[in-house]
């Protein structure tokens, strides 16, 4: 039977174990309420039918919710869950410290965006829509995660947007290392499928911390590093290599100060992926477009950025691929389970 | 520093509140799905599909329950201890596992059908009162 075997590769998204325990009985409810009673139109369905688009939504989002669990959840789904929570906040407190400190660069100095002592509109417009991005942190780390989504897709919205106007204005310039960069810029977004209905509440204190004492600390870095002609030695991605060295380091030396979980690992090599990525595309950008003077310096620190983050990030993985293995991936679902911590 | 994020989030986001925040913790409400499934049960064990009929038959056809959304309330309840597996069987060649409400199920539907039914006294109630204003109203 055709329909049969379109929703069991259906879901084939679903965990082993999960399968393990529900796939018969899905099966069973599911070719139950999609076969009409008429002898002849079943059998055609069964023939010729598919799984509509809510059914699929059901399941993705099923699956979505068991891969990156969150309370009741297996050790090892529950681990990734955490991880991928972890890289929404890392990478949203990346955006809002980004925009927050352009907006305090432009505030401070703005002859250096409009040549005339007063900040072009458009560059004031654009760094005002970066605020989306502290909202959506923000109702984040407030658990009004809905709210997050939404400040965080019309943020991704606006920059795509910019990007593409970008594009058309300079003739295709930059085209993969902007598109590369929107992806990377995405990725938190993407991440924040894990704050589900089951998904553990954030501890706000630290995560608010980080945004004023973010803040400040990538503007200093910015003013240390400009050099004359109004460039930075250290870019955007330098930076983020910058964040995530130190933050690897410090797990390193000290894996159990306050941060000991498994998912600490897991996430700090998946922001040091995206981050190697973009370090990677803004180095060919360099090679290709910047004029010799500037070149040199430019491309030396961008290597030694990136050789940094990977001599920390390798050893993480190691240690994060040892860790997960170790987790047990599935509960009986049909045991009873211990209280959850956020019921 | 902190202080003045705390004052600043309300006027960002204004819905935000202490105890809202605090609720989202220690407090998880029932969702729809979830309390029609675990009423479903009430009267005796069904199977999947059963369970999809009748609470498209209680909510008088709004809730049409997707394979996907069953088996994730299910799960969750059945590891919650409030539904446990009652009999398998075999139906045209295919398991069918029937599922039973548990003690637990019972008193956390019948308490969430009290505070439902609570909600709904308090807002009739606060219906019957109001009085539609006439055009002659100023105030």
């Amino acid at each position: 039977m055709e329909l049969e075997r379109r929703y069991r590769r259906l879901l084939r998204v679903l965990p082993d174990f999960y399968r393990r325990a529900w796939e018969e009985d899905m099966v069973a409810t599911f070719l139950a309420g999609a076969l009409p009673e008429d002898p002849e139109d079943a059998e055609f369905t069964a023939e010729y039918g598919r799984p509509d688009w809510s059914e699929v939504a059901s399941i993705v989002a099923l699956a979505v919710r068991l891969r990156v669990g969150g309370a009741g959840a297996p050790a090892r789904s529950l681990a990734w869950g955490e991880a991928v929570r972890r890289v929404a906040l890392a990478g949203l407190l990346a955006h809002a410290v980004n925009a927050l400190a352009g907006l305090g660069a432009l505030l401070w100095s703005p002859s250096r965006f409009g040549g005339h002592g007063v900040p072009d509109q458009d560059v004031v417009v654009w760094s005002l829509f970066g605020l989306g991005w502290v909202a959506a942190y923000l109702a984040l780390v407030f658990g009004r995660w809905h709210q997050a989504r939404q400040f965080a897709g019309l943020s991704l919205l606006v920059v795509a947007i910019s990007a593409g106007v970008d594009l058309v204005v300079t003739d295709g310039a930059y085209l993969l290392s902007r598109g590369v960069g929107l992806l990377v810029v995405a990725v938190p977004v993407l991440a924040l499928v894990a704050f589900h209905d089951q998904a553990l509440p954030v501890r706000p204190r630290p995560w608010l911390v980080a945004l004023p004492v973010g803040t400040v600390l990538v503007t200093v870095v910015l003013l240390a590093t400009q050099y004359p002609g109004g460039g930075n030695l250290v870019d955007w991605p330098g930076l983020a290599c910058g964040a995530v060295f130190a933050a690897a380091l410090a797990y390193q030396v000290a894996p159990t100060a306050g941060w000991g979980s498994p998912s600490w690992p897991a996430a700090l090599v998946l922001l040091a992926v995206a981050t190697l990525v973009l370090r990677a595309i803004t180095l060919l950008d360099y090679l290709q477009h910047t004029p010799a003077p500037e070149r040199n310096p430019l491309i030396t620190a961008a290597l030694v950025e990136g050789i940094a983050v990977l001599v920390v990030a390798v050893p993480l993985a190691l240690r994060a691929i040892r860790t997960f293995r170790i987790l047990p991936t599935a509960t009986d679902p049909f045991a009873p389970s211990p209280a959850r911590p956020d019921a | 520093m902190l202080r003045a994020l705390a004052d600043l989030i309300p006027k960002v986001l204004p819905n935000i509140s202490l105890a809202d925040i605090l609720g989202r913790v220690t407090s998880r409400v029932m969702s729809e799905q979830a309390f029609f499934v675990l009423t479903a049960l009430v009267d005796q064990p069904r199977h999947g599909y059963g369970i999809v009929g009748e609470v498209a038959d209680l909510s008088e056809g709004r809730v049409r329950l997707k394979v996907g959304t069953l088996y994730g309330a299910l799960d969750r309840m059945v590891a919650d201890g409030l539904v446990e597996p009652d009999r398998e069987e075999v139906a045209n060649g295919r398991l069918r596992r029937y599922f039973r409400l548990t003690e637990r199920g019972r008193d956390a539907l019948a308490a969430e059908a009290a505070r439902q039914a609570a909600n709904a006294r308090a807002a009739a109630k606060r219906l019957r009162a109001w009085q539609p204003r006439t055009a002659g109203d100023s105030t």
